[in-house]
């Protein structure tokens, strides 16, 4: 069976019960404060954009599930994952 | 008797560690690059600080994955001391060896400042030779080390006296103030259920000789001493 490439994105953030200070300061400092006051809150993430052959979509995406729990792309204890693939 | 101290790239302090293991202390100790570590030559390992793989992804993450931590889990199991200073204890946390977690400073600034530490167990093999309630001065130098554990694991952690260091003022009291880095519970380092592994985000090697240190005390060497009174008893 032939290969296809897919990009795969993950998405790592804290948990959320922690506190994102980085967001805080965003939605607070520049959203809020300069015209944007609808914003009720913000947290960031960090994206992996992995590009990867796989022979179709379910093994693409259980092979980027297997690497965010076995290589801890997210931390277990403070972070979550979710990934998305095209 | 030989200590390992483990060189990851973008380490630093390595050499700090080394130093005070052998001129301080007066150990035998030997700086081992991470990819050629065997844990059969050495009897305690050190993982020192530094910003091992630039910090990516997370602090200690990619180095948690080095052949070198399946030795030092070896060294773990079998009771042999393992120290992880800043960018060790990260390590020693992503590779499950301590419980927790470092995120980054709730200031979301890199803090280098001398900070007062509180011993809140003498059980560890770095601890032995404190007095519970020590407290002693120690530098920090980093940008994630705010120690998370979830609430509900806290108990655990207290009721197994897992908690070794906290934050505190001159006194030894746990306020917010004394906190430089927003870590839950004052938490400033942990040992594994043992005792025989213990990670710290201060750094005890750049405060365990009066002339590096402007409180004019070496209180920070007995965790090294500590150390060496377990590996020559």
């Amino acid at each position: 069976m032939t290969e296809k490439e897919f990009v795969a994105e993950v998405t790592i953030e804290y948990k959320p019960s922690l506190s994102d200070p980085e967001g805080a300061t965003i939605a607070n400092d520049l959203m809020k404060r300069n015209g944007f006051e609808h914003v009720d809150r913000v947290r960031t993430a960090k994206l992996l954009r992995i590009h990867l052959k796989a022979a179709n979509k379910d093994k693409a995406k259980s092979m980027v599930d297997k690497m965010c729990r076995e290589l801890r792309l997210a931390n277990p204890v403070s972070q979550d994952y979710s990934v998305s693939i095209a | 008797m030989k200590i390992a101290v483990l060189r990851f790239p973008a380490a630093n302090c390595d050499l700090d560690a080394l130093h005070v293991l052998r001129d301080v202390i007066h150990m035998n100790a030997e700086l081992v690059w991470h990819r050629d570590f065997k844990e059969s030559r050495f009897d305690a390992a050190v993982l020192p600080g530094g910003f091992s793989y630039g910090d990516h992804l997370r602090g200690g993450v990619i180095s948690a994955f080095s052949p070198a931590l399946k030795e030092v889990k070896r060294m773990a199991k079998d009771g042999r001391p393992v120290l992880g200073i800043c960018n060790g204890f990260q390590t020693l946390t992503e590779a499950g060896l301590l419980p927790g977690a470092l995120l980054r400073n709730q200031s979301l600034k890199f803090v280098c400042k001398w900070v007062q530490l509180k011993v809140t167990t003498i059980r560890t093999s770095f601890t032995r030779k404190f007095v519970r309630g020590d407290v002693f001065q120690v530098p920090i130098a980093h940008g994630e080390g705010n120690y998370f554990i979830p609430p509900e694991q806290l108990k655990e952690l207290e009721d197994n006296e897992q908690i070794v260091f906290k934050y505190s003022d001159f006194k030894g009291n746990e306020t917010p103030e004394s906190n430089p880095n927003g870590s839950f519970d004052n938490i400033a380092g942990v040992c594994s259920p043992e005792g025989n592994v213990v990670g710290l985000m201060p750094h005890p090697e750049r405060a365990s000789e009066r002339i590096l240190n402007p409180f004019n005390n070496e209180k920070a060497r007995l965790v090294f001493e500590s150390m060496k009174e377990v590996l020559v008893r």
